[in-house]
């Protein structure tokens, strides 16, 4: 059986509504002065649970029409796991290192460039944001072990 | 004449030359981003604003302003040229500019574009002078049962207005809602959300949010786009209307003008009032066969309403502190940022940037039109930067704007989780502005019903009593019910309508 994205949402939307609620529960509701701080997240996520109800109905009664393409194309998979490890690796080698490789490897492994291309691009490009944001805008960069 | 005093001392603070260089450079940037697909000018202000840290907040917001208005110019050339739409709101553009750039008349549709773009704007400069000061003194009355209201209606008007489903647009305001209350609550200070992370103490940040939602979510959306075709040329002699040309224009330059300045004021996506233009002048013309197939109107109108909402955005954001639409969104968190307090006293209390602001808006219009005519063929051929090299480094910056203002990567991991949640969101036709609207405006929708509870012993319906607060929650009311009560209307036309049929 294919799975119903809108039906998928809809769960994500009541859980996220769910999860919520019974976190404001915790929460104190109302002092003698006025709400506090469980209040306006009580109301909140009770209203959304409801909307995520509906979705839910919405999406059993209708589901869509079969999509032509995959939830996430290979293309797209490669770059958010790119950027992810691009991310981990920031912490180890710091910000210089870390960006050359990655966009070396993201052009010439994802994007499937020639790799001379992608060695120029990624120094010059890692060199320019450097020079652009670190020295002229004395902006902080993620340092690491290595530099 | 206060208003003309204030606009010649906003003038002395907005032509400085280090201002003029700021106002050039944003203009410039924002024409750039709205010519380059996966980039639009939420991103780019979103990036940028890390930049502004270091200037005064008038040059900041001068940049910041140009890359705004800058950005409706730019995606107007690829609408035109490529049939691609730059931003949302050029989609109309499509329809017959490219068609005038099939007949090889792509020169005047970019013409008349940049001049009508750059009436409207003056045109709509003119209506921010005058209603921003007067909405401002007004909102002097506001109490936390108005600002309660206001903020409540912007929210709605956005999520009704929106289109689409307006159960998934509520659910988007929901969960913007409740990203806002992550943090310290504003009354006790009590932890709510935070997972035991030190890091969400001070709430989800906005920008990562926008970031996440707008710059990496598009990066990846524009992904899975097929690659763009070649622009069509054109050369700088070819820039010239006719006189024909002109006399078909500047009705519908006018109109538009109008037409976005007051549709402007309403929250909402600005693809809406363009198609709005679109349709009027479709209507008003004598040879409506025409549109479709190259009509000048069908890209004087839209273009020119197009440029006069963005200015008009500006209204509700100065003299209320209330954004309409993402990017007064981002321009809100990014006053705050600078130290501004936005709402009616910001006239008050920052004169100068209010008024330099406003006086920078006049010449950006002029820089814009002095910029876009020359420059097209330049600006046109940046689409031919294939898109393998421009996405990596253009997350790259995120991520240096992200940690710039955090200094911490838990929050760059953040970023990448609204990127793909933002790239869901759209893919399952999610709205995000109403969730971007809701984290935003969150926290005073909050602080005003705790106030008005507080202040009235528990009692909120003072929301609908009072004169203000009552006619706006009557708005509301009109929002939300509007709808429901046209569509019952139509289902009981549609039943009469198969009971006749049938008998």
């Amino acid at each position: 059986m294919r799975a119903n994205p809108g039906f998928v949402m809809a769960v994500g939307v009541t859980a996220v509504a769910g999860a919520s609620f019974f976190g404001s529960l915790r929460l104190p509701y109302y002092t003698e002065f006025g709400p506090d701080a469980g209040f306006f997240p009580y109301w909140v996520s009770l209203g959304l649970g409801g909307v995520g109800l509906a979705l839910l109905i919405d999406a059993l009664r209708n589901p869509p029409e079969p999509q032509p393409t995959a939830v996430l194309s290979a293309r797209q998979g490669r770059a958010i796991v790119g950027f992810a490890l691009y991310i981990a690796f920031l912490a180890v080698a710091g910000f210089a290192v870390a960006t050359a490789v990655m966009l070396f490897l993201v052009v010439t492994l994802a994007e499937r460039r020639r790799v001379w291309v992608a060695a120029v691009y990624s120094a010059t490009t890692t060199a320019s944001l450097v020079w652009l944001f670190q020295e002229m805008f004395r902006l902080p960069m993620p340092p690491g072990m290595v530099w | 004449m206060d208003v003309l005093a204030s606009l010649a001392h906003g003038f002395q603070i907005a032509a400085t030359p280090g201002n003029l260089f700021v106002c050039l450079l944003g203009t410039l940037f924002g024409t750039i981003v709205g010519v380059l697909p996966g980039l639009g000018p939420s991103a780019a202000i979103t990036i940028l604003l890390p930049i502004t840290f270091g200037m005064e907040p008038i040059s900041a917001f001068i940049m910041l302003g140009g890359i705004y208005y800058g950005s409706q110019y730019g995606g107007s050339t690829t609408a035109i040229l490529l049939r691609m739409p730059g931003e949302s709101a050029s989609i109309v553009t499509t329809i017959d500019g490219y068609e005038m750039a099939k007949q090889g008349r792509a020169g005047p549709a970019l013409a008349i574009c940049a001049i009508g773009s750059f009436i409207a704007g003056t045109l709509a400069v003119v209506g921010l002078m005058i209603f921003g000061p007067a909405l401002a003194s007004f909102a002097l009355r506001f109490g936390p049962p108005e600002y309660f209201a206001v903020a409540i209606l912007g929210i709605s008007a956005l999520v009704f207005i929106e289109g689409g489903s307006r159960l998934k647009a509520l659910a988007s305001a929901g969960v913007g809602f409740l990203l806002a209350m992550v943090g310290l609550d504003p009354v006790g200070g009590q932890n709510r959300f935070t997972f035991g992370q030190n890091q969400l103490l001070e709430g989800v940040d906005f920008i990562v949010v926008a970031m996440g939602l707008f710059a990496v979510a598009e990066i990846i959306i524009s992904l899975e786009e097929a690659p763009i075709g070649r622009a069509m040329s054109v050369r700088l002699k070819s820039l010239w209307i006719t006189w024909e040309d002109w006399c078909a224009s500047w009705k519908p330059i006018l109109r538009g003008s109008f037409l976005g300045f007051f549709l402007g004021l309403i929250p909402g996506p600005g693809t809406i009032i363009t198609f709005a233009s679109y349709a009027l002048e479709r209507r008003l013309s004598k040879h409506p066969e025409r549109f479709g197939h190259g009509a000048i109107e069908g890209v004087a109108g839209p273009e020119s309403s197009n440029n006069s909402d963005t200015i008009a955005r500006f209204v509700p954001l100065l003299s209320l502190g209330i954004p309409s639409g993402n990017v007064t969104a981002i321009l809100l968190s990014a006053m705050t940022l600078h130290g501004l307090t936005p709402g009616p006293l910001l006239f008050v209390m920052q004169p100068d940037f209010v008024w330099g602001l406003i006086a920078s808006m006049y010449l950006g219009n002029v820089m814009l039109l002095i910029l876009n005519l020359p420059m097209v063929p330049l600006f046109a051929s940046l689409t031919r930067i294939p898109y393998s090299f421009l996405y990596p480094a253009v997350f790259v910056v995120t991520v240096i704007g992200v940690y710039s203002i955090e200094n911490s990567l838990f929050h760059i991991w953040l970023l990448l989780g609204f990127g793909v949640v933002g790239y869901f969101m759209r893919r399952y036709r999610y709205p995000v502005a109403p969730l971007v609207l809701a984290l935003v405006l969150g926290p005073l929708v909050e602080r005003s019903l705790y106030r008005t509870m507080t202040l009235n012993h528990g009692d909120f319906t003072v929301i609908f009593t009072r004169p203000i607060s009552g006619t706006l929650m009557a708005f509301v009311g009109v929002v939300l019910l509007g709808p429901v009560v046209m569509a019952v209307r139509r289902s009981l036309r549609d039943r009469r309508a198969v009971a006749r049929a049938g008998s």
